[in-house]
């Protein structure tokens, strides 16, 4: 950081009238004038307009530029915020402008500096200047890629870590994009969900699932087909069903049914091996709770895996005292 | 000897006292907080984009939807920085100007009772709920009279306002301001001198006014630290400058000041509120739309807007490209988000119970969090 003016600031000039001022004059702007001063030749560019003040500032020298605005009682920074001008008219130069927008107490009023960069290149943070720099930063990278170098913990605060795309760049769709996330995953294929977007204008356009409905628990295809033929939606799938789906005993097993009373799922398991008489015990609705699904705890049991036996809850007391019952015939107690 | 163990865990997304998705990751040992991370975004809907993709007249409904509980300041803000985009701020007739202070005022105060109410049950006192939710019933009975809407209102229009008063309505805010005040003493009977509000909230969040100032803090968090600075007295917009109101300010920076800050503020909106009934039938009725284009196309350029909004300074930062009708682009600067981030600086060293008052005082509403 520089103290001493790099170019002797000329005297004040008259106060010229607003709106035809050229770059020097806004620099010797009452104003700005003495946190300018400082690196007079960062200051690139300025523009007058609806009474507020742009100064341009080249990218290097922007920590510099605002410490020097504090200094001079700027000490409170309003808003930071990045812009895409990729497909503003006429603009020519780097891609992004960061806009600072600092207030001072003594003076109430603003100035707004601002920095261009483009997508490899990262802008000094101004952090260590003022704390509220730290979320805004964020945001702004969040948002444009815009990267601050010199920030203690630049990483997304809005999307989520892992997020593809900055939404705020002119070429992100403003429809969304195939985030990977699974929403729904039995009734909508990978990364796929409700869309943004829509025209609302058709009622099948409308967050609408419009692929196969093959993965979806254990409803009729036929009454499946009629909702999708009418344009609806089916209601949210059963989990139970779909986990029912998804863990099919391995073997043959008559007595995987929960309508069945115990006794008869015995019966049915009479002449089985010792995993096939536990299995026979459980409750058979897979319901996980024991962290497996019925014949994984049976085999968890039988194979000496854990010896707890009172983990099937929906089995409840009857359960539990035929696995007690059965270990001690097998001569496990 | 004791052991220290740090431990870490969750506090939200969805707990009952983080007024809606918030998620603040905590280190705690034993009771007290070692260190706080807020994470934020679960309810992030993209508004800044949508802004781009469509016309402004259009932005003003999506407005409503980030502070949610204070939508006609939002409008507010919105449509005053397209105002002064386009150069006609000037051109607003009188009772517009009346008519939307009148309205954000009462926005303040049904801002300030449900942040009581809330903040008063998060604390343990049942009590000030009833009494608050009693009264903004009938401020958002005065919203549906005016606009038909009761929460997003949507109730401004660029260069005007959408209709005129209906008839009545400003009898009825008349008969509502005359029994305001004796309400605001009833809350205040209820909590300022009690014992147990005083032990959960004085000392407790304490932020010096340098620190506040370089948090960005703004809104009824800054003047509880005692600096006087409220946008409508410094950058004054509409008729602020001839109605007569002060600025109450604390001392300690704490969560009790916070508190008497908020309920002076609603003692001095209703001020504003009885000074501004006469002004508006003094003014012709039906004159509610400035004589601008029908059409919302600025000239090139860019301008930041804020006004005091009942959380602090909410502004907009609008770049036009001269050539459509839809903003190049429009960023937010929600006063919630960036009081939000001092939250860890004020909660190391507490309790977690007092991590409950914390969140309360500084009054976020996370649809302007994540926009």
């Amino acid at each position: 950081m520089t103290d001493a003016p790099q170019t002797p600031p000329p005297p004040a000039a008259p106060p010229a009238a607003p709106a035809a001022r050229t770059v020097e004059d806004i620099k010797r702007d009452p104003l700005v004038l003495v946190a300018v001063s400082r690196d007079w030749n960062a200051i690139v560019d300025a523009k007058d307009f609806a009474g507020e003040i742009t100064l341009v500032v080249e990218r290097e020298k922007i920590a510099e530029v605002c410490s020097s605005f504090k200094r001079e009682g700027f000490n409170y920074l309003v808003d930071l915020s990045g812009v895409d001008y990729s497909s503003y008219p006429g603009h020519t130069g780097p891609r992004f402008g960061v806009a600072y927008t600092l207030y001072s107490f003594d003076e109430n009023k603003r100035v707004r500096l601002r920095v261009f960069t483009d997508e490899n290149t990262a802008i000094p943070s101004v952090t260590s200047v003022w704390k509220t720099a730290n979320w805004h930063e964020r945001e702004t990278f969040d948002m444009l890629g815009i990267e601050f170098e010199g920030h203690p913990n630049l990483e997304r605060i809005l999307m989520w870590d892992g997020f593809n795309g900055y939404p705020l760049r002119k070429d992100f769709p403003v429809r969304g994009i195939d985030t990977g996330a699974r929403i729904y995953p039995e009734v909508f294929p990978d990364g796929g969900g409700p869309m943004a977007g829509s025209t609302g204008k058709d009622v099948k356009d409308v967050n609408v699932y419009k692929g196969k409905w093959t993965r979806y628990g254990t409803w009729p295809a036929a009454e499946i087909a009629a909702r999708a033929a009418a344009g609806g939606q089916p209601p949210a799938p059963e989990l139970a069903d779909v986990v029912a789906e998804t863990a099919q005993p391995t073997v043959e097993a008559p007595w995987h049914d929960p309508e069945k009373p115990l006794t008869e799922r015995m019966e049915l398991a009479k002449a089985g091996s010792l995993k096939d008489k536990l299995f026979a015990a459980m409750a058979q609705t897979d319901c996980t709770a024991c962290g497996w699904d019925c014949e994984g705890y049976a085999e968890a049991i039988a194979k000496g895996e854990t010896s707890d036996i009172t983990l099937c809850v929906p089995g409840e007391e009857e359960t539990e005292s035929m696995l007690r019952k059965l270990l001690a015939e097998a001569g496990r107690a | 000897m004791f052991d220290v163990h740090e431990m870490e865990v969750n506090f939200g997304p969805q707990h009952p006292s983080t007024h809606g998705v918030l998620r603040v990751i905590l280190k705690i040992d034993g009771e007290r907080i070692v260190d706080a991370k807020p994470v934020i975004g679960y309810l992030h809907r993209g508004t800044e984009k949508l802004f781009e993709n469509m016309a402004y007249p259009q932005c003003i409904p999506h407005t409503d939807r980030m502070d949610y509980v204070a939508s006609a300041t939002n409008n507010l803000g919105f449509v005053e920085a397209v105002e002064k985009l386009m150069g006609v701020t000037k051109m607003i007739p009188r009772r517009v100007q009346l008519m939307r202070v009148m309205l954000s005022e009462l926005q303040r105060i049904s801002s300030h009772l449900l942040w009581l109410a809330t903040h008063a049950i998060d604390i343990g006192a049942m009590t000030p709920f009833f009494y608050c939710f009693r009264e903004r019933e009938q401020i958002l009975d005065l919203f549906e009279m005016y606009c038909g809407a009761r929460l997003t209102l949507n109730c401004m229009r660029i260069g005007g306002m959408p209709d005129d008063l209906p008839p009545g309505w400003l009898d009825d805010v008349e008969r509502f301001c005359a029994k305001f005040d004796a309400a605001v003493d009833e809350y205040e009977s209820l909590l300022t001198n009690n014992r147990i509000w005083k032990r959960r909230t004085v000392g407790i969040g304490v932020i010096s006014p340098e620190e506040a100032i370089d948090w960005g803090i703004t809104g009824p968090p800054l003047r509880g630290s005692g600096v006087e600075w409220d946008l409508r007295r410094k950058q004054p917009y509409e008729c602020y400058p001839e109605l007569q109101f002060e600025i109450p300010i604390g001392k300690n920076g704490d969560t009790y000041d916070r508190y008497l800050v908020r309920m002076a503020e609603m003692r001095q909106s209703n001020r504003i509120l009885q000074q501004c009934i006469p002004l508006v039938k003094a003014t012709p009725a039906g004159d509610i739309k400035a004589k601008i284009s029908k059409v919302v196309r600025p000239p090139e350029g860019e301008v930041y807007h804020s006004i005091e909004s009942p959380k602090g300074e909410l502004g907009y930062y609008i770049v036009s490209d001269g050539k459509s009708q839809k903003a190049y682009r429009c960023h937010v600067r929600p006063p919630s988000f960036v009081n939000l981030q001092a939250l860890p600086a004020m909660a190391r060293g507490h309790l977690v119970s007092d991590l409950v008052a914390l969140i309360g005082t500084i009054d976020i509403v996370l649809g302007e969090v994540d926009r």
